[in-house]
């Protein structure tokens, strides 16, 4: 299944783009996180503890422009073509 | 993204010198309620060359989630016109780089009386510092930059 990830601020600086279409094999947002460190490994401290594939407490996640509940980040049904987002702590000017 | 052809501001993420302080005051001037105005506060964001650590800074990068942050400045400014009943709110923030004192927000409030704008200000500018997808990134002196989370 083809989803688009959007990358921001220290995301888009450590990968070098603004956004990229990945394939993954589930339709989970861990699936999503499994390929995007594999393809991108500088990210992996920024987004999960460990070697865990649970995102920091701190990372928000937004699908097609919304943001998603902390609750339903393990459970959530991505779809083809969904947009995510992996958000930093944000910090405005 | 808003854009600026009829220099009509409204709230949101602009591109760096996009539009003006002026070009607000003058939109909110022609606000069809503008005669009951009787004070127009404003704050400006500005780029300053120390970090909260006291590191040496000469710009700074803004990133933004142009979909998102729309929609929290759209919030922030329906709450508060209604909590306040503000004649206006206008809440503009810039991405891309920028130099030393160069422009990063404006938020512009106008109200009937001094005093609920004043409260109107402070609270639009304490919201939009923690709830708005915006990310900033100082280039300090010595070559090195780091995002501030």
């Amino acid at each position: 299944m083809i989803i688009k990830v959007l990358y921001f601020a220290e995301l888009k600086d450590l990968t070098g783009k603004e956004n990229e279409f990945i394939n993954i094999e589930k339709n989970s947002i861990e699936s999503v996180i499994s390929s995007i460190i594999e393809k991108h490994p500088e990210l992996k401290p920024l987004l999960i503890d460990g070697d865990s594939l649970k995102l920091k407490k701190n990372v928000s996640i937004a699908i097609n422009d919304k943001i998603i509940e902390n609750n339903r980040k393990e459970t959530f049904i991505l779809k083809e073509n969904d947009k995510i987002a992996f958000l930093l702590p944000i910090s405005g000017g | 993204m808003p854009k600026n052809k009829s220099k009509k501001i409204t709230s949101g993420i602009y591109d760096k010198n996009e539009i003006s302080l002026i070009d607000i005051i003058e939109t909110i001037k022609k606000n069809q309620n503008a005669v009951k105005i009787g004070s127009i506060l404003t704050f400006t964001g500005i780029v300053r060359s120390f970090s909260r650590e006291g590191r040496e800074v000469k710009g700074i990068k803004i990133d933004a989630y142009e979909e998102l942050a729309n929609q929290s400045i759209n919030k922030i400014c329906n709450d508060l016109k209604e909590k306040y009943g503000l004649i206006e709110l206008i809440l503009t923030h810039f991405k891309g780089e920028f130099n030393l004192s160069e422009d990063l927000v404006h938020v512009v409030v106008a109200s009937s009386h001094r005093e609920e704008g004043f409260k109107a200000l402070r609270e639009a500018v304490e919201r939009y510092k923690s709830e708005i997808a915006v990310w900033k990134r100082e280039d300090f002196s010595d070559g090195t930059s780091k995002w501030i989370h």
